[in-house]
């Protein structure tokens, strides 16, 4: 049945997404075509203007498209007239979630490599060369500096990507879900939830960055200072650990919503 | 026969309005039941409880012996009272996402029924007309060879040409060992195929017995009683 349901997901996803990497992977390909004729003409200068403006929102709407559709395919598929069926099928709450939450991610990975290709695009040339030779000296200083250290850091910041991009959704999917419980306006009560969230995050952000302060952390603070490699290892394990576990909280209370507390009207 | 559905102080309360009031019922295979009362009787309600897609505030319904859930769900087959059809899809696709999920659908009975109304497999749902969404939902339902059929408000809204092509639909493909609930307050169009009835009235059950039972003790059809038990 995942199977399926990642098949029928996919399906559903790739059409919008598509739609918006095809643009702008042809933005692209014409903003490196135009540089064939650069001259220092206003004409050149307004058209290559206005393809590198055109292409730079484009890169906003792949990443932000690619969230809105991740979101509005979770709610417009499980709690509108779609889910009478959505929710009929013979697959659990799990199921449901797991690969919605899965294929979003995947989109999103699948958006920056699009991104990523588009750049090589329209820089393909001596510009590209230039780029790729910057990006080399900079990993050569940071591996002299940090050493072995370095493969570790990718290794973790992969790590924390992906954790982050699942618990981005998982965020939006537990607000749509408890927005669910409101008797009305749940699109409203879902919104509201999302930004009493956010501002519950940035306390106690705020407040744990203060503790920092305290005399108790000195020597903490201190160590951190002394030895930079190991505080970035500490940060980036503590920022896994950390949204993993809110990760599971959100995945837990989706799951509970759908199977316990579903109410589709 | 035994029994397909079971309901035990079955109850679900809205805010400050009790839909179901302790609905205990027992419905056995094989029969075509009609689930009648006026609008706000609670029928939908129940038939979404049955569906998993409501909570009950209490009491319990089991379905074939287990609660609503994977189980159930693979052998109920269900056409809600309004379109679950996204619009993105085209007749075949949506024909092969019943195919992908359900192990009991026909497709070929499908694309036989929907060939029979004109509508092509490549068609998008979005350009159908209302009276054929409700009717591809109708045959995907219908093409399933499910153990308990729950059909909410087949009839309403559609002319009365449209009502015959539905009921028609639903005796000529229903499985005969299965359970057909089908929930109406338009009894005249439908009472000649029905074997038991079962009045619903502010969340209550009312009466639950046989068409001939009913014609036996009353001595009036199921409508002129219904008009009775719900007369203003």
């Amino acid at each position: 049945m995942v199977k399926k349901l990642f098949k029928h997901e996919i399906l559903a996803f790739w059409r919008g997404w598509s739609l918006i990497q095809i643009a702008l992977l042809a933005t692209a390909l014409f903003g490196r075509f135009i540089q064939l004729f650069e001259n220092n003409t206003a004409v050149y200068d307004i058209v290559f203007g206005s393809t590198t403006f055109a292409y730079s929102i484009l890169i906003m709407v792949a990443f932000v498209g690619t969230l809105f559709s991740g979101v509005t395919r979770f709610y417009k598929n499980l709690f509108t007239s779609e889910g009478y069926l959505t929710h009929t099928l013979p697959v659990t709450a799990t199921q449901h979630i797991m690969v919605k939450l899965v294929t979003a991610v995947l989109f999103q990975i699948a958006t920056l490599f699009v991104v990523l290709a588009s750049a090589c695009i329209i820089t393909a040339g001596d510009v590209l060369v230039e780029v790729v030779k910057a990006i080399g000296y900079l990993i050569g200083e940071i591996y002299e500096y940090t050493g072995a250290h370095m493969v570790l850091y990718i290794v973790e910041i992969i790590v924390v990507t992906i954790v982050s991009l699942f618990s981005s959704f998982l965020v939006y999917y537990t607000c749509i879900c408890l927005g669910q419980l409101s008797k009305k306006n749940r699109v409203l009560v879902s919104v509201g939830i999302y930004f009493g969230m956010s501002m519950v995050g940035q306390v106690v952000s705020t407040v744990l960055m203060t503790f920092t302060t305290f005399p108790v952390f000195e020597d903490i603070v201190m160590y951190f200072t002394d030895h930079p490699i190991t505080a970035i290892h500490i940060s980036l394990c503590l920022g896994i650990v950390i949204t993993l576990i809110l990760s599971i909280v959100f995945f837990i209370i989706c799951r509970m919503v759908m199977k316990k507390k579903l109410n589709l009207e | 026969m035994s029994t397909l559905l079971h309901c035990e102080n079955l109850s679900k309360r809205y805010a400050n309005v009790l839909a179901l009031n302790n609905v205990n019922l027992d419905l056995e295979s094989g029969k075509i039941v009609g689930l009648l009362g006026p609008n706000g009787s609670g029928k939908t309600t129940f038939i979404k409880i049955l569906n998993g897609l409501l909570t009950p505030t209490y009491g319990k319904v089991t379905i074939d012996g287990n609660e609503p859930g994977v189980e159930t769900k693979k052998i109920v087959a269900y056409l809600p009272d309004n379109s679950y059809l996204n619009t993105w899809m085209r007749v075949e696709q949506i024909v092969d996402y019943f195919k992908d999920f359900y192990e009991d659908f026909r497709p070929e009975l499908a694309y036989e029924m929907l060939e029979r109304l004109g509508i092509s497999p490549k068609m998008k749902l979005k350009t159908l007309s209302k009276g054929n969404k409700e009717k591809v939902c109708l045959i995907l339902v219908m093409s399933r060879n499910a153990r308990l059929y729950v059909l909410d408000e087949p009839i309403a809204g559609v002319d009365p040409a449209a009502r015959d092509y539905v009921i028609s639909t639903i005796i000529n493909n229903y499985n005969p060992d299965a359970t057909v609930l089908i929930s109406t307050h338009l009894i005249s169009d439908i009472e000649q195929v029905l074997d038991d009835v079962i009045f619903i009235k502010d969340g209550n059950i009312v009466l639950h017995q046989t068409v001939d039972e009913i014609r036996a003790e009353h001595q009036k059809s199921v409508d002129e009683l219904f008009r009775e038990v719900f007369k203003w």
